[in-house]
């Protein structure tokens, strides 16, 4: 998938030892086409990709997941009624190499998503 | 398109009527079973899915896979109905473990169990693996839009 269709990013600052991310969704993007026909919705694994993607930001280097302990979807996405959104992102590398990830997405109105979960490099 | 097996319905049926994703972001091409409690699925890894990133595919695509074959499940109540796939949406997935990420040309298995259903969130416990390796594992909330 070609995320920088699906998302950029319009600010990132760090805070506290949060990563803060303002990303803008983009209607364009081609899986609109299938999710759904005539109704976009952002695909809930879409959004988790975003998170792995700025975490990525975060630590300079290529990741992928070796869990989700648990990620709670708490309300829908769509490009168009909610293009603008936050990403909330806190890493903790660990000694054995992996990142413990905890994020959250939401906008002024409420939250969408929170994940926590572990990563690995994945090159 | 595939038979169904005995325990469930005796009819053929399209994977178009059991969920309402479509291309380019379908994530089943084939249904060995699928009754209102269990579903096993299939999917051909392709070079070509979106969800394919590097050398493999990705977790967002094993979890949309995961996501579609319970959806599938629940697809299974409408089509006997007669009445098109409700839209559906993942609500929590827990304790989900990437084992390994199956590759081009490698076909991916997926197997859903429904555990319970509360007020129009079913949970399931579902894998996927290839003919090789597990692949994932996790326990997923959907959320049914009636």
């Amino acid at each position: 998938m070609n995320w920088e269709e699906y998302f950029h990013i319009d600010r990132y600052t760090e805070e506290d030892g949060t990563h803060i991310f303002d990303v803008t969704l983009d209607p364009a993007c081609d899986v609109y086409r299938g999710h759904f026909p005539g109704k976009p919705i952002s695909p809930g694994v879409c959004n988790i990709g975003l998170i792995l993607r700025c975490a990525e930001k975060v630590t300079g280097s290529h990741l992928r997941f070796t869990s989700i302990k648990q990620c709670r979807l708490t309300g829908l996405v769509t490009p168009s009624d909610t293009p603008h959104l936050t990403v909330e992102i806190q890493t903790n590398r660990t000694d054995g190499g992996t990142t413990s990830l905890r994020a959250v997405i939401r906008d002024s109105e409420k939250s969408y998503m929170d994940l926590k979960g572990e990563l690995e490099d994945a090159d | 398109m595939t038979s169904f097996s005995e325990k469930s319905m005796p009819e053929r049926i399209d994977i178009n009527d059991l969920i309402p994703q479509r291309e380019p972001v379908q994530m089943i091409d084939t249904l060995y079973e699928a009754t209102t409690e269990e579903a096993h699925t299939g999917l051909s890894v392709s070079r070509d899915n979106i969800f394919y990133e590097g050398d493999r595919l990705s977790e967002m695509g094993l979890i949309e896979n995961m996501a579609q074959s319970a959806a599938a499940t629940a697809g299974v109540k409408n089509h006997l109905l007669g009445i098109p796939p409700s839209l559906g949406y993942i609500g929590e997935i827990k304790k989900c473990i990437f084992h390994s990420f199956p590759t081009d040309g490698e076909h991916l298995h997926t197997y859903v169990r429904y555990v319970s259903e509360a007020a129009g969130v079913i949970l399931y416990d579902i894998e996927s693996r290839t003919d090789r390796a597990s692949c994932a594992e996790c326990r997923m909330k959907v959320f049914i839009d009636e």
